[in-house]
Order: structure tokens, then sequence, then C-alpha cells
């Protein structure tokens, strides 16, 4: 009983002692009139500190801001179609069922409903179809390069809807800010992964700065109550564009460090296989008359971790399967088109069709989107292969070599008699 | 509608989200506004826990990226769940963090079917550290995890909530559904316990 007792004294003097340690007040006075329990007390409120700073850590921002993207992204598919959110939740909880999910939609030809979304602005019927098609690339995008362009692409593209939204005089659903944003983040955060830094980060300097345009002429119309959420966002473009800057300027400095190393070897590396691209077909030799922007899709795929360990799927992002096709997102289109920006980037446009450089600018054409996505199915689900423009190629290859193999023999022949013709001319 | 107007979503139900200071606002009227489905609203409450279920879901599990992993599934459920949640009797705070402890407990129950690692090796404290001379050291994160990993189960739930999330008594009663007299008993037995623990590593390296 007496026991029971000092416990229960025990623990209230503690929890006591706890609130005014958590508070910043001294608990000394407290254990005073507790003489013989102060020394527990204080030994376990010192422990209790230890434990509490401990595990005062600060999460990873990276992860943060993915799982951010994913709650939202998850949340604005429950306030559609039952069938979007099912489709959406699949494919971020559960990748490998989601790629069957993904092939049962196309077995049904549910696609239509997708490529009708492509130009789907927020609030419209379809905006959901759309959103869920995008996480569908999102989840079947395993390279990491392709990740951080795919989502500069999304980020952008929120972008332009609230641009092409304005455009047609019609309200900026907070839905669509609060989005981009999230988007915007997800993308920097995106950054630091990928390996062409500097390509990256010009593309989100890019988009930073058309955000900032966008955001401050809905500013300028939104009403009062609306300028504190707008600057939100602007705040999260503002940073987006000083981190991006900072990130070309270190890209740079690096360069400048190593171009004197650089010059010799550039141009015997301009001379030799890409490492990515050994593989494919050199557009030059596809197309001699100069329209290298249609290369063979890039198609690196290395599963990530996260599906080998059937984890909840992190932030991807849309694809870029599309890469090296010339698309432009018709909501991009009209809006550029009226933008100050859009000289700079007609001309970023030109220059990279000029390069063979893929023109991304636009995001994923979804209406190219189901042969990647059947492919892609395809591959994960180890059920055969499509007859691809690589495996043509390298078919093409190889007759060629048993071609020369066979002709070996007759040059031989054709070479010696010509030796002999030669000879004898002589004689 | 003009130009630019910033409007409350597709739903007639929903807040404009200009009109609302999302962070000056109290969890109910978060979790109101989030039930009709407001974003900014949604995303406000994830800002204001996601650290307190990361801390507290690192605690219980003592690894990184499972900790991440659970706290994203904590925020999916509650997205899927809020539509339910009524301010009957149970803080939100309380609410998120039950959904939590659920997965965590699910998680353990996962990983006791699997193959255990060793979570008996010697708390690493470092040389010349005294147990007596507590407050002039601090403990790592590691240290305290593998700690913890000797105590009960109630006894980890209760200190990961008291001080990862820094939970108050009557918020981690109300989440582990126990009474408030329970979590201060097992609070004191926790620290007694980890006192010893810490105690025992401490005097191994003296």
């Amino acid at each position: 009983m007496r026991q029971n007792e000092h416990n229960h004294n025990m623990e209230e003097l503690l929890e006591q002692a706890l609130e005014a340690q958590e508070q910043g007040q001294s608990f000394e006075g407290l254990l005073s009139s507790h003489a013989n329990a102060a020394q527990e007390i204080t030994a376990m409120l010192s422990v209790a500190s230890q434990v509490r700073s401990a595990l005062t850590v600060s999460p990873n921002e990276e992860a943060k801001t993915a799982t951010r993207f994913n709650v939202l992204s998850h949340a604005a598919q429950r306030r559609s179609a039952p069938w979007t959110h099912f489709f959406f939740t699949a494919f971020m909880l559960r990748p490998a069922a989601a790629v069957g999910i993904a092939l049962l939609l196309l077995a049904v030809g549910s696609t239509s409903a997708v490529v009708a979304s492509a130009s789907a602005l927020p609030g419209e019927p379809l905006y959901p179809v759309k959103t869920s098609w995008e996480q569908v690339q999102i989840a079947l995008t395993f390279d990491e390069m392709a990740k951080g362009q795919a989502q500069a692409h999304l980020a952008q593209r929120r972008t332009e809807e609230i641009a092409q939204l304005a455009d047609q005089g019609r309200g900026v659903p907070s839905d669509a800010v609060v989005r981009m944003s999230a988007q915007t983040e997800t993308a920097m955060a995106g950054m630091a992964k990928g390996q062409d830094l500097t390509a990256l980060s010009q593309q989100l300097a890019d988009i930073t700065e058309r955000q900032q345009q966008v955001l401050e002429r809905v500013a300028k119309a939104a009403p009062e109550s609306a300028q504190p959420a707008l600057e939100r966002a602007l705040e999260v473009s503002r940073s987006g564009h000083q981190k991006a800057q900072e990130a070309i300027e270190t890209s740079r400095e690096r360069q400048g460090r190593g171009s004197s190393d650089k010059s010799d070897k550039s141009d015997k590396g301009d001379k030799q296989d890409q490492p990515d691209g050994g593989g494919r077909a050199t557009p030059e030799r596809q197309n001699p008359s100069g329209a290298t922007a249609t290369a063979t899709p890039q198609r690196t795929q290395t599963p990530v971790s996260t599906a080998e360990r059937g984890k909840t799927a992190r932030p991807t992002v849309t694809t870029t399967p599309e890469e090296g096709r010339s698309r432009q997102a018709p909501n991009a289109d009209k809006t550029a088109s009226s933008d100050n920006n859009n000289g700079k980037q007609n001309q970023k446009d030109e220059n990279r069709a000029a390069t063979g450089q893929n023109d991304n600018k636009g995001g994923p054409d979804l209406r190219r989107l189901p042969e990647e996505i059947i492919d892609r199915v395809r591959e994960a689900l180890g059920i055969g292969d499509r007859p691809r423009q690589q495996d043509t190629e390298r078919q093409d290859k190889q007759e060629d070599k048993e071609k020369k193999k066979e002709d070996a023999p007759r040059r031989e022949k054709n070479k010696s008699s010509e030796q002999q013709k030669k000879e004898g001319d002589s004689h | 509608m003009g130009d630019g107007d910033v409007s409350d979503g597709n739903l007639d139900d929903e807040m404009p989200v200009s009109t609302l200071n999302v962070q000056a606002m109290s969890d109910e009227a978060l979790v109101a506004q989030a039930q009709q489905r407001n974003e900014a609203c949604m995303a406000a409450l994830y800002e204001r826990y996601y650290d307190r279920i990361y801390r507290y879901t690192l605690s219980r599990l003592g690894n990184q990226a499972d900790a991440e992993d659970l706290t994203q599934e904590t925020f999916l459920k509650m997205v899927d769940k809020l539509h339910t949640f009524r301010w009957q009797g149970i803080p939100f705070t309380a609410w998120l963090f039950r959904i939590a402890n659920n997965s965590v407990v699910d998680m353990i129950r996962r990983r006791s079917r699997q193959p255990q690692q060793e979570l008996n090796e010697a708390i690493p404290l470092e040389s010349g550290k005294q147990v007596e001379e507590q407050v002039e050291f601090s403990l790592t994160l590691k240290e305290v995890i593998t700690a913890m990993a000797r105590l009960t189960s109630n006894q980890q739930e209760v200190l990961a909530m008291r001080f990862g999330a820094e939970l108050s008594v009557k918020e981690t009663a109300k989440a582990l559904g126990k009474a408030e007299g329970t979590v201060k008993s097992t609070q004191l037995q926790a620290l007694q316990a980890l006192r010893r623990t810490v105690a025992h590593a401490g005097n191994s390296l003296s």
C-alpha cells in the first residue's frame, strides 16, 4: 500500500518536474520538499533531457518534400473520380500492382480519356485524369536523370496551366497554386540528384523565372485576400530560382577549372561513342537531312531500390520517355506565345533543335504515351519485347556484319585478281 | 471572376485559400477546412506534424528509411480517413498519432517474422563519460535508440510520444487509448529502466 503511494507520488513528481523542465523552469524548488526522491528524479530528468535532445532530429528535407508532394497529390486524387483515386493509390503503394493495373487499363482502352485529358486545365473534369496519368509515368520512371527532368517538366506544366487560366480570364483555383509550388519544391529537391546539373539547373531557373512572371501577373488582378497565398507561392519560386542560379554558378566554376584539361580531350571525346548513347541510333545515321530531334527515345531503366523493396513509391515524376521527340504541350504553346520570355525560349528551342537536343518544353506528349507505357509494362512484367527501333538497328548491324563476312572472300578474290592483272600489265 | 482571380477551388464548399492564414489557424479549423478538401489546409496540417510524426517513427523503428516510409504512410492514411474524424473526445494530434502508432505496430509485427538484427549490443558511450555526470554529456541518437530498444513496447511508445513527438501526457494517453495515470506510471518505469541501461553501459566503459 505504502509502496503504491510512493510510486504514485514519484510519478506525479516526475511529471511535474518534466513539465517544468520542458518549459525551461527550475524544478529545484519542486524537489526541495522531496529530499528522498530528489536524487532519483534529478537523474531521470537528466536522462529525459538527453533523450529529448537526441530525438530532436531534423528530417531529410528531400524526403519531406517528396512525401509532401505524394500526400498532396493523393489528396487531390481523392477529390477526383474514384477510379483515378484507385489508379493513383495503386501506383503509389504497390508499384508491381500498378504495372498490372496499367496493363489492364490499356487492355480495356481507357487511354482515350488520357489522351483527351492532355489539354485539361485545373478545375476541368478531365484534369484529374491528366494528373493521374502523370503519376503513372512517374511510377514507371526509373532513371534518376529522367526523373529530375520530368519533375521540372511538371513544374513548368503547372505554371503554364495557371498562365493559361489567367489568359482566358478564368479563376485560378487555389489547388493549382498549391500544386505548382509543391511541384516546384519537388523539382528543386530533385536537382541535387541530377548528373547534368547545368542543363537541369538552367531549366529550373527558366521555369521559376516564368513562374514569378505568371504569379505576379495573377497577383495584380487578384483581391487583397489572395495576396498572402500568392506571396507564399512567389517565395517558393524566388527561392527555387536562387538555388538554381547558384547551382549553375557552381557548375560553371567547376567547368572553368576543368576546361584546360578538357580542351584536348573534347575533340577526341566527340569522336568517341557517348557512354549512354553507344547502343542507340545516332541521329545522323538515321536521318542525314539533319532532323535529329526525332532520335530514338531514350530508354534507360534502372530499377530503384524502393521498387525492389516494395516500399511506398517516392515522388518520382513523370518520365520523359518521349525524349528526343518533338513535342509541345498545347497549354504551353498558347500562353508562352504571349509572353516576353517567349523570344528567349524560342531561341533556346531553335538552338536545341539545331544541336539535336531534345525539346522537353511541353513535357511528355500524352498522345504518344500508350506505346511508351506498353513498352515499360512489357519490360516490367518480362513478357517479351515489342520490336523496337534499337532492336531493329542492332539487327541491321548484325545483318551488315554477316553481309560483310559473306563479301569478304569475294573481295579477297577480286583483290587477288586485280593484283594478278597489275602484275600482268607490268610484265 | 476577373483575370487572375484566385478562386476557391473547384468545390463550392471550399474556402478560398487566400482568405485563410493557415499558419495561424488552430488544428480544429485546419481539419475542418481539410475535410472540405481544402488543399492548402491539408498542406498546413502536413507541415505542422511531419517532423513530430517522423521523430516518433524514427525513435520506434531506429531506421531512417523505415521512418520516412511510415511517416508517408501515416499521412496518406490521414488523407484517406480525415473525413471520418470528429471532434469527440479525442484531439486531432492524438488521432493522428494513433494512426502512426498503428502503422509502427504493424511494421514491428512484420519485422518480427523476419530475422532480427542484434539489438543487444553495448551502448557506445564516448570514452571517459561518467553516467553520474549525465548533465555534461549528451547521448547520441543511436545510443538512445539502442537503449530504447531494450525497453518494453509500452515503454517505448510512451517515451517516443513524450520525448520524440513532444506530446503531453494527456495527448499520449488519448493516442494510446490508455489512462493518464497509466502513461505516467509507464513513463516513470521507462525512465528508470533507461537510466539503469545507460548507467550500466557507462560503468562498463569507465
